[in-house]
């Protein structure tokens, strides 16, 4: 397209070119010369006026100086008398005292020399300014040459030189006239130079004569020679001649030339006409954009039209495109019409056959649906009188088509107990106005012809047509569904009957469902159905929604019952079931179990505590009796009056550290004592053996046992029961004591270690150089009431191993290295013991 | 005090591993105007003690290390005669027994009284003082034995058997002048006011 349009521009613009060029460059020509010779003509007439203007100047100069009071003054003595035989002055290096100070007078255009000449005629007095003598003709007789009229000079030529004579009068003191002042002016190149300096150098002046038509003086001589006749000139120049009008005296007749180089015109004519040109192939170009743009958008415009209504014409009438599918419409756009008017008859004519098709088919169509739908569907109109009756309304209601149409709806299929409410639906259609209300649905009755009666679902559906409205009323058979819901009602009766309590919890915690057995639960949550739960059980319910994964949890409720409950989610239904099962048998057997346990556990204790007694006193008994001394000291200083308050000062600080340490003792002895609730704390392993330690360092030291400890670092904490491990690492190493004491003194050794193993253990390991274990022994080691000692209840390690076992530990014994037993306890770590847990849930 | 008392400046010797119960001792033995040494252990008393140093010994039965009894044996068989007062907790009385019949002098019960106790310390200075002053007399006899010559000697033991100067005179086979010259001159010796004293004196020296 942008192609065809540039052609078609180019094209355009060439014509006009060809046609505009010829016609427009005579024209211009023509004109041109017209106009430049009236230039040349208004040249030459400022080239005259500049030269008269200098003319006028010079004579000017002349009368300023003949009426000059110092040429007065000269005159004034001078007599000149016809034939006198007095000589010419001449003045030529100096000046006449005639003139004025040169200054006053000197003119651009210099004259070559300054006549006086007397009444008769005569030369008298010349002033010579130029080289050049004064011509012999002047010289001899200048009478000829003055003129009469004052102001006003002559062109004449004398002795070949052309000059400007111009002549006044000149008066003595006494206005008496006495000759004539003669300036001489040659009017050669330097005259004429100055005459036209202001006109410009394209212009040359001359003087010709005018009989001879040859050049007297020009302004250019090495141009204009002098001599070149004015045939020869207009060769090269372009020729204005002018009379001297104003000099009509002379004798002469010279004509003021003006001369302007014909290549200089040339040149000028040149340039003017290539500006001419170029402004032209402007225009043409400027013709050939806008054209082509014109062109451009004009076109485009038409064939966007055009391929819009194609694209309209082929979404709506469904035809291909009309014409061409590319370039440019216009090109085509005659067949494109005639074309595109054919198909859309063509379109229309198979819309229209479609159409009918279509109709025909929908019409079968909805005969079919009607007859295939599983619903009844029986169309009535706003009386109820039955218009259509579809087979599956045949099938239900039992009646033929034939028989139903005609017959009011209502008493031949409705229940007696609906057909008020029937009717009512069918009447809050029409007081609504047409289209207000276009549909309704309710649950009914109907009977069939047999007097079977049917649930079914009914959908009332209006149809508004012209003048009248219509309903479709659909049928359908809900009786299936409705056995489904009395089945899914009696599975629902399950959970009432289970004797375990089961719940439905939705997402925020509202109790949904809560069967009969689930009263001791909302008991314990202190909610009824309905209701919402605590926050911490709405938080689980939370979770166990999210994590998707069932979850247990067991309670205790107020009256001692316990439940273990089972949450399990629905996430599909964002719901939660709480299965729910009574373990209170189950708790209350281990909690006796573990009491009994824990009694043992104390009676043990209470069983080392007595054997200990003796060193816990006996320690005690050292702090009390420095107290004791301190004080008895101090009285019995105060007693005798030798003693300052300041030395007693020590003393008491004394008696406050030793109480101190005698509370400490007690506190320990308590610990060992007191039976705590069993409650588990994070404890340092090393803790726990130097506790212990302090509670048999009486024994230790009693029986001088050495005892060396390696307490690992680093070690992790263990979760435990303070006393009840305790009571165990104190068997341990009361068993280790008792094992050394049949060795002499000196040799008794126990090594206590703790570190950590893997699996997530850490083990506390005492260790004596005692007799060891026999095989025997080692297999009956945990064994309640089996001992080697005489004393011995033989409960010591069954009871520690149980404990240990409670912790999920063990204890072990195997032969220690010093010659004795090693026994080992394994505690595990407890974040491991968190871990395991955590697996195990 | 006497003049004799102020000769004899005896030290209590506390030795006991409780650092609370040394010091509190220190303080109620110093109200009297006891010098009191403290050893913390028996062996740091061993190290420091030597057997011319007067006083008693205040010593807890139960030590770490040489525990009292061990130490009292010790001092028996080095044949340091130093009073012993044995201190001992409550229920110690086993070995408060083996502490007496190993020759402590006696022993008291945690928490003390301090009468009891300063009773105690001073009835074995007394018995320090005592054994001292014995010891004393003991030596001087000896000197003064030594000076006799033999026939002296033998008249001197003749004399205290209770024998006349002639029955010694007999025995001897010398004059009862003689004799009687001897015996003057070991009354002289011996410094003996009488016989009576003489026999004392022979006694205290068991030479008999």
């Amino acid at each position: 397209m942008t192609v065809f349009a540039v052609v078609f521009g180019l094209l355009v613009g060439g014509v006009v070119w060809e046609v505009l060029d010829n016609f427009q460059q005579k024209r211009l020509s023509a004109i041109f010369r017209q106009e430049l010779e009236a230039e040349l003509h208004k040249r030459a007439a400022e080239a005259y006026a500049d030269f008269d203007r200098q003319v006028d100047s010079i004579s000017h100069l002349a009368r300023l100086l003949a009426n000059h009071r110092q040429l007065a003054l000269h005159l004034e003595p001078i007599h000149w008398y016809p034939d006198d035989g007095q000589r010419i002055r001449e003045y030529r290096d100096s000046q006449p005292p005639w003139l004025p100070p040169p200054d006053r007078w000197r003119p651009s255009v210099a004259p070559s020399h300054i006549a006086l000449i007397d009444a008769t005629g005569r030369l008298r007095e010349v002033y010579q300014m130029a080289e050049a003598q004064l011509p012999h003709g002047l010289w001899v007789d200048p009478a000829p040459f003055l003129t009469e009229t004052r102001g006003r000079g002559v062109f004449s030529v004398v002795d070949g030189q052309t000059l400007l004579l111009v002549s006044e009068p000149i008066e003595d003191q006494y206005y008496g006239r006495v000759g004539s002042l003669l300036m001489v002016v040659p009017v050669d190149t330097a005259f004429l130079a100055a005459a036209v300096e202001e006109t410009g150098e394209s212009v040359i002046t001359a003087i010709l004569d005018g009989d001879t038509q040859t050049v007297l003086a020009s302004s250019a001589p090495e141009a204009v020679v002098v001599g070149d006749t004015s045939e020869k000139l207009s060769r090269r120049f372009v020729l204005t001649y002018q009379s001297f009008q104003h000099y009509e005296g002379s004798e002469f007749n010279l004509q003021f030339t003006t001369l302007v180089r014909q290549n200089y015109l040339r040149a000028v004519t040149g340039r003017v006409a290539k500006h001419a040109r170029n402004q032209r192939a402007t225009a043409a170009l400027v013709f050939i954009l806008v054209y082509s743009l014109l062109f451009m958008v004009v076109s485009n415009r038409l064939s966007r039209a055009l391929k819009r209504l194609a694209a309209f014409s082929q979404s709506a009438l469904g035809f291909t495109q009309p014409a061409r599918s590319g370039g440019n419409q216009l090109l085509v756009l005659e067949d494109w019409m005639r074309d595109y008017i054919r198909r859309v008859r063509d379109a229309r004519e198979e819309m229209r056959e479609r159409h009918e098709t279509e109709m025909q088919a929908s019409a079968a169509l909805t005969a079919a649906i009607m007859e295939a739908s599983l619903d009844s569907i029986i169309t009535i109109d706003q009386t109820g009188r039955i218009i259509e009756f579809n087979p599956t309304a045949e099938r239900v209601f039992g009646y033929r088509r034939g028989q139903a149409v005609s017959r009011d709806i209502t008493t031949l299929i409705i229940d007696e107990p609906y057909r008020q409410p029937f009717r009512n639906l069918l009447a809050g259609f029409l007081e609504t106005g047409s289209g207000q209300v276009t549909d309704a649905r309710a649950e009914m009755i109907a009977v069939g012809r047999d007097g079977t009666r049917v649930p079914v679902e009914l959908a009332i559906k209006a149809i508004q047509l012209k003048g009248e409205t219509l309903f479709t009323v659909y049928f359908r058979d809900v009786s299936a569904r409705r056995r489904q819901e009395a089945e899914i009602r009696a599975l629902a009766a399950f959970p009432r009957e289970s004797p375990s309590p089961m719940l439905r919890i939705n997402r925020v915690g509202v109790i949904s469902y809560a069967n009969e057995a689930s009263e001791p639960l909302l008991g314990y949550w202190g909610c009824r159905r309905g209701q919402t739960l605590p926050l911490n059980w709405r938080v689980r319910i939370h979770d166990v929604l999210d994590s998707k994964r069932p979850r247990e949890e067991e309670i205790r409720t107020e009256d001692e019952r316990f439940f273990s409950l089972l949450m399990a989610p629905i996430p599909e239904l964002d719901y939660v079931n709480v299965y729910a099962r009574e373990i209170t048998d189950a708790r209350v057997a281990e909690r006796q179990a573990r009491q009994r346990q824990t009694e043992l556990v104390h009676v043990c204790r209470l069983s080392s505590m007595g054997e200990m007694a003796t060193g816990i006193a006996h320690e005690l008994n050292q702090p009390l009796s420095a107290i004791v001394n301190y004080a008895n000291g101090s009285r019995r200083r105060l007693e005798s009056g030798r003693v300052s308050a300041e030395d007693l000062s020590e003393p008491l600080q004394q008696i406050t550290r030793q109480a101190s340490r005698a509370g400490e003792i007690i506190r320990r002895l308590r610990a060992l004592v007191s039976r705590q609730p069993v409650q588990r704390e994070t404890v340092h392993v090393n803790t726990l053996v130097n506790e212990v330690l302090s509670f048999v360092d009486y024994e230790i030291r009693k029986f001088g046992v050495r005892v060396e400890t390696r307490l690992g670092e680093q070690l992790d904490d263990v979760r435990v029961d303070l006393v009840q491990i305790e009571q165990v690492i104190l068997n341990l190493i009361r068993n280790a004591i008792d094992a050394v004491i049949d060795r002499p003194a000196g040799k008794r050794l126990i090594r206590i270690a703790t570190r950590r193993v893997p699996d997530g253990f850490v083990v506390i390991e005492v260790e004596d150089n005692g007799p060891g274990l026999s095989a025997e022994v080692k297999s009956r080691l945990f064994e309640p009431f089996f001992s080697t000692k005489n004393t011995g209840m033989g409960m010591g390690l069954a009871i520690s191993q149980t404990i240990a076992e409670d912790h999920d530990g063990k204890i072990s014994a195997t032969d220690s290295e010093a010659g004795g037993a090693l026994f080992r306890l394994a505690l595990p770590a407890a974040g491991a013991s968190l871990q395991s847990k955590a697996a195990a849930s | 005090m006497s003049e004799k008392d102020r000769v004899y400046s005896p030290t209590i010797f506390v030795v006991d591993d409780d650092e609370g119960m040394r010091s509190s001792l220190q303080w109620l033995l110093e109200s009297e105007g006891l010098r009191v040494e403290t050893f913390g252990s028996a062996q740091d008393f061993l190290n420091s003690y030597y057997p011319g140093r007067a006083g008693c010994m205040l010593l807890d039965v139960r030590m770490h290390g040489m525990s009292g009894l061990e130490l009292q044996e010790h001092l028996r068989e080095q044949e340091i005669q130093i009073p012993v007062i044995i201190i001992t907790g409550h229920g110690d009385v086993p070995m408060a027994v083996r502490a007496m019949k190993s020759g402590a002098l006696d022993f008291i019960e945690k928490p003390f009284d301090d009468e009891k106790m300063l009773d105690a310390i001073r009835r074995a200075l007394g018995i320090d003082k005592l054994r001292r002053e014995r010891q004393a007399d003991r030596a001087n006899l000896a000197a003064r034995l030594a000076n006799l010559t033999p026939r002296e000697h033998e008249v001197m033991l003749q004399v205290t058997d209770g024998k006349s100067n002639k029955e010694i005179a007999n025995a001897l086979g010398v004059s009862s002048k003689t004799v009687e010259a001897h015996r003057a001159r070991v009354m002289e010796k011996m410094e003996a006011r009488s016989l009576a004293e003489l026999v004392r004196m022979v006694l205290a020296a068991g030479i008999n």
